[in-house]
Formats: structure tokens, sequence, C-alpha cells
């Protein structure tokens, strides 16, 4: 087999450079790479962003599990699984309170980050899959009869898990019929919540 | 587990481009392998689920078994042209160019623990691909639940489920291997793609100048994002930018080569298999084949893209699971087109040149452009920039006509595909290579 083409088109400039002309284009290089180092985003991008990083991995060190890890990132929706998984039972059925009820009702924006961005089916789905059977307040009411918990909120408790089978059949249909008045899902981040909340507590305009 | 999972990509990867004597440096043939390796693995559930076989972690590594295989029958029966490659001057890496390795090692350490240390996070991801990833490996099938009965009912309705496969089915084997959160290829992916940029680059100019570019590259907070956080759109444009720039070998050599055809095709295709508007841009690749031949040519490079792309939006979407939610649907409104174009083109300009994303990355590509343009006006390069003003068009024609594709979102991410021609266009400028000549000519040498 011949030498490959692309290296037949470099044979004329391909020979190896003299150690002081390979020094000479290594302080060229370093120079190039440091004046692409000090433009100012590339400064903050490094010290904010990598820097920040390496930090980070520095202060959580080697010995984290993997439910510490994942906490790290779902510590409140594992809390819901895990109490939901714990109280339970194989057969019983979560009913998925609407996100609009949750934030309607219990939302506190000074203490709040996240309005209940757990309450999207899929992603609820995601975290839960094996651990939680649910239904959606979309569902037909057939299978919405069949739900055993679900949580209710108040703007003072916050949230509350409910077992609905404590509930006699008229108390549980006037909580479905409740959440289903709320649209189920629509804030993906905490700022449309409060926008949405502004909104909906402005008291109309009187001359 | 997961090493031996890359190694096995590497294996299948390095046994099909020796077949097609792909003659690179071999830093970036093995990076090449293993993009291709792993592009291959994804098929492996695929075909698991097409024989009624259960995926598992023993089907999954029996699979990788056939294909390491096949990699290996390969690489022995192109022994000779492996031998040829692993010569000591396709090896050589000088002294200068240390510095660009020591710092893609500083982006790409702290990169990887990010991506092997937490759970997936973006939430187009976890509702979409990862869901399904999950779902199947639980039940053993793609046929499953998420399918067949919970996306049926669910509400809000979303398309991320059916997103092109490719990283579901990423996400699939490596949870299936044993791996915590599954993405360590796209590590692999990542890494592998740098050193394929540098030394792609390096072919046509200066080293030196290929080792700035690629710390332009590493220089993109939006980008840098998404080399540890999965989604689909990072993936497909390295799968993009490979295609591209087989076919710009393609058009170069003089006898051209049917192996870069052949491979850009593939790597197209592998970008529809990733994201499933990747075919729209069909028409900007095909610019390149004008030379001879264009309708055979054509014809022949759109066979794997177009298989692909039918093969999960119409046989498995739609055939084998059911599609709760229309996708990809069309808007033909074109009232007050021109106003809403005018918004379109001001609004992806904004997310060009908003250095917030890029940091100084676009604002150079445009600033050697219009000195190359200044400068040289081939045809050339001016195909090149086709290339690049092409996607851009598409682009806005996608926003203005396809329902829920939009500028934040859609745009901001699909402009990845657009940034990494930019670095090739820059990296392959007129401009450029006089450059590399006359540094060449002055030093003496590479």
């Amino acid at each position: 087999m011949g030498k490959p083409d692309f290296q037949q088109a470099l044979k004329d400039n391909d020979k190896p450079a003299s150690s002081s002309k390979v020094l000479l284009l290594l302080a060229i290089n370093l120079i190039g790479i440091g004046i692409i180092f000090i433009l100012p985003k590339n400064v903050s991008f490094i010290q904010f962003k990598i820097q920040s990083f390496y930090n980070t991995k520095a202060r959580l060190g080697n010995d984290l599990d993997s439910a510490a890890r994942y906490n790290l990132i779902y510590a409140k929706e594992c809390a819901i699984i895990n109490l939901l998984d714990s109280v339970m039972k194989e057969d019983d059925i979560f009913l998925l309170p609407p996100q609009y009820y949750l934030v309607e009702n219990a939302y506190n924006p000074k203490n709040h980050i996240d309005p209940y961005t757990w309450t999207y089916p899929s992603k609820f789905k995601n975290l839960a899959m094996n651990k939680v059977r649910f239904v959606e307040i979309t569902y037909p009411d057939s299978l919405l009869q069949k739900a055993t918990h679900t949580f209710l909120a108040t703007r003072k408790k916050g949230f509350q898990l409910v077992n609905l089978n404590d509930s006699s059949v008229a108390q549980k249909e006037a909580i479905i019929k409740k959440l289903k008045v709320y649209q189920p899902f629509g804030f993906f981040i905490p700022q449309t919540a409060v926008d949405y909340l502004k909104q909906k507590n402005k008291k109309p305009w009187k001359p | 587990m997961e090493t031996l999972a890359i190694l096995s990509h590497i294996i299948t990867g390095a046994g099909l481009l020796s077949i097609f004597r792909l003659k690179r440096h071999l830093v970036a043939f093995v990076a090449l392998a293993l993009l291709l390796g792993i592009a291959i693995a994804s098929f492996i559930p695929f075909f698991l689920e097409f024989v009624h076989i259960n995926i598992n972690k023993i089907s999954v590594l029996s699979g990788l078994m056939v294909s390491v295989v096949i990699g290996v029958t390969g690489c022995i029966i192109n022994r000779n042209f492996l031998v040829e490659l692993v010569r000591i001057d396709n090896l050589k890496i000088r002294l200068y160019e240390i510095p660009f390795f020591l710092i893609t090692a500083y982006f790409m350490y702290i990169s990887i623990w990010k991506c092997y240390f937490y759970p997936n996070i973006p939430f187009d991801t976890i509702v979409g691909p990862e869901l399904i990833a999950k779902a199947t490996f639980y039940e053993g099938t793609l046929q499953n639940s998420i399918y067949t009965d919970f996306l049926t009912k669910t509400y809000p309705l979303s398309n991320q489920p059916y997103y092109a496969p490719f990283i579901m089915l990423m996400q699939l084997i490596y949870l299936c291997l044993g791996s915590l959160f599954g993405k360590v290829w796209l590590s692999c992916m990542v890494l592998a793609f740098f050193l394929y940029f540098y030394f792609e680059l390096s072919y046509y100019i200066h080293p030196i100048l290929a080792g700035w570019l690629l710390i332009f590259l590493w220089f993109m907070p939006e980008l840098y994002s998404y080399t540890y956080l999965v989604q689909t759109d990072y993936p497909n444009a390295i799968f993009l930018f490979i295609a591209f720039t087989c076919l710009y070998r393609y058009y170069l050599d003089e006898i051209p080569k049917q192996a870069d055809f052949w491979l850009s095709s593939i790597f197209f295709a592998f970008a529809c298999w990733t994201r499933t508007e990747t075919i729209l841009f069909l028409p900007v690749v095909l610019l390149f084949l004008h030379r001879q031949k264009f309708i055979q040519n054509a014809i022949a490079y759109s066979i794997f893209p177009v298989v692909l792309f039918i093969s999960w939006n119409y046989l498995f979407v739609g055939i084998m699971v059911p599609k709760a939610i229309p996708l990809g649907k069309i808007l033909l409104d074109f009232n007050h087109y021109f106003s809403r174009g005018w918004t379109t083109l001001v609004g992806t300009h904004k997310i060009m040149f908003d250095i917030a994303y890029w940091n100084y990355s676009f604002i150079l590509f445009f600033i050697l452009l219009l000195i190359n343009i200044g400068l040289y006006r081939t045809r050339t390069e001016l195909l090149k920039l086709s290339w690049v003003m092409g996607m851009h068009i598409i682009f806005m024609l996608i926003v203005l006509h396809i329902e829920g594709a939009n500028i934040p979102f859609t745009f901001r991410r699909g402009f990845f595909k657009i940034i990494f021609l930019t670095l090739f266009y820059a990296g392959t400028s007129q401009l450029l290579i006089n450059i590399s000549r006359w540094i060449e000519r002055m030093v003496g040498a590479r």
C-alpha cells in the first residue's frame, strides 16, 4: 500500500522541524493561547463556570453513593415518591394533583423555588416508574374512582397526603370534582407561576 | 462493563472503517471508529426487538459481542491497511501541539465527571428519551407500556417520547450494562469529536491554527453545557459535522473516494437517527455532489438517511407503537409572512451573535468570513458558505412552518449544527490555508 494521499499532499511541509523551530512554534502557540484565554468572556467562563465545577467536585468528594447523587438533583421529588411508596400498598393508586391546584392553593413565592414541576406526568412517571401507580385528573371517571391517595393543598399547611379510602364516596367525588376545576399543568419555572399568581390576584380596577 | 462497551465500539468502528480503507491520522481514525461504533451499537436494541428477543443485559452484551466479531473480522481482512495506518509518521504529535491536549483534558475532565456523577437533568430528556429507555429497561421491550398505555392517556401530550431514537437507545444500552445514569457514552462521543475536529482541520491548515479553533470550540458556554447534559442536539451536530467533512474531502479530491461518499451518507443517516428534522437539511448537503452524475449520486446518498428516517417515524412510531399525538405538523399560514419571516431572521441573528452563548466563536467566524470573501471568491468557498447559509435558511423555514419549533429552544440548540460548520468553514478557508503556508514557509516545517 502506498503512502496515504493526504500525507503525500503534506510531504513538502511535513518534514521534522529542528528543535529550535519546534520551540519557536511552541512559543507562538502559547502566546496565541494566552491571548484567547485573557479575552474577558473567556476569563469569566473559566472562573465562574469551569472552576466552579472543579470546586463543586472538590466539595462533594468521591464518597457519595448513587442515592445521594440522585438527591442532589431530585431531593424533593425523591422525598415525595418515597413518602408515597412507604404509605401506599401494592394495589393503591395515587391521584396526581393538577399543578395549577397546588400553585393556586399552596405556592408561596417567597419560599418556593420549584412550582411543583414534579406533577408533570411524564416526569413523575420517570421518577416514580415502578414505585407508585398513579392516575391523572384527565383520566376517565371510572379510573379516577379507583384512586386511593392524593395531595390536598392549603395555604397555611402546604400540601398534605390524604387517604381517599378514609373518605366517603361523596367526599371522594367532591375532591375529584374540585381538582377537575383546575388546569392540569403549565408552569416549568417559578417565574411563570409567580406571574400567573400576580395576574390572578390583581384586583379589578375601580374608578 | 462500561469500559468494555467503549472498547467494543472502537473495535466495531475500526473494523468497518478498515473496510472503507479510510486514511486519517491514527488518533482521528480511532475517534471516528468510536463514533461509528457507538452509532452502530444503537441499533442493537432495535434488532433485538425485531427478532423478539427480550432486551436485557445478556442480550445487549451478546449484541455488542456480535458487533465486535464483525469488527475484528473486518480488521483481520484489512490488516495490511491497519498496519500501514499504525506507522510512526501517522502517529506523530508535535511538542507544540501538546498544550491543545492539555487544555482539552482540563475541559473534558470536569465534563466527564459531571456527566458521570449527576442523573439526567434536561426536561426534554427525562420526559422523553430517558423515560422510554427506563421503561424498556424494566419491561425488556421497546413496545413498552409508556407507548401502549401511558402516552395514550396522559396530559399534557408532548412529542419528546417520539424524538428520533439515538439517545434513548444509547441510554438503554448503558442502563442494561449497569451504568447508573447511563450517560457515559456522551462523554466518549464528545472526546472523540474534539479529537476528530482537531485532526481533521490539521489536514487543511497548520496544527497551531487548528488548535486555536479547537480552543474556541471549548470556549462556548452553551455548547459546553451539552457536553455533559444528554440532549439530542449535540450528538446530532457531531454526526452532521462528520458527514460534511467526509463529503468535503469527496468534493476536493481529484479522484473522489467512494469511502468518503458512503461514510458521509452513513453519518448523515446517523444524524437523522438522532434528530428527525435533519432530513430537511439533505438538499444543503447534496450541493456538493453537483460535479458529476448529480441525480444518481444524490439518490445513492439519500438512501441511508431516508431509510432510517422512515424506519423510526413511520414504521416504528405509528405501526409498532401507537402515535398519541400528530408529529411534525406542517403550518401553512402565509398571513403576514414577510413580517414573520423578518422577525424570525432578526430572532435567529440575535441568538447567533449573542456572546453569552458562544463567547467569541461566531464573531470570529464572521470576521474571518468577511476577510475571506474580500480576498478569495472561489466556487469552493461559496459552496462551503452555502452550507452555513442553507442550514440557516432551512432552520428559519422550520421555525415558520413546523408546529412547536421556536427560536429560543429549537434554533438555539439547533445552531450547534451551524456553529460547527462555521468553524469548519474557518478552518478550511483559503485565508487560513494561505496563513498556514506562510507559517510553514517561515518556519520551514510543520
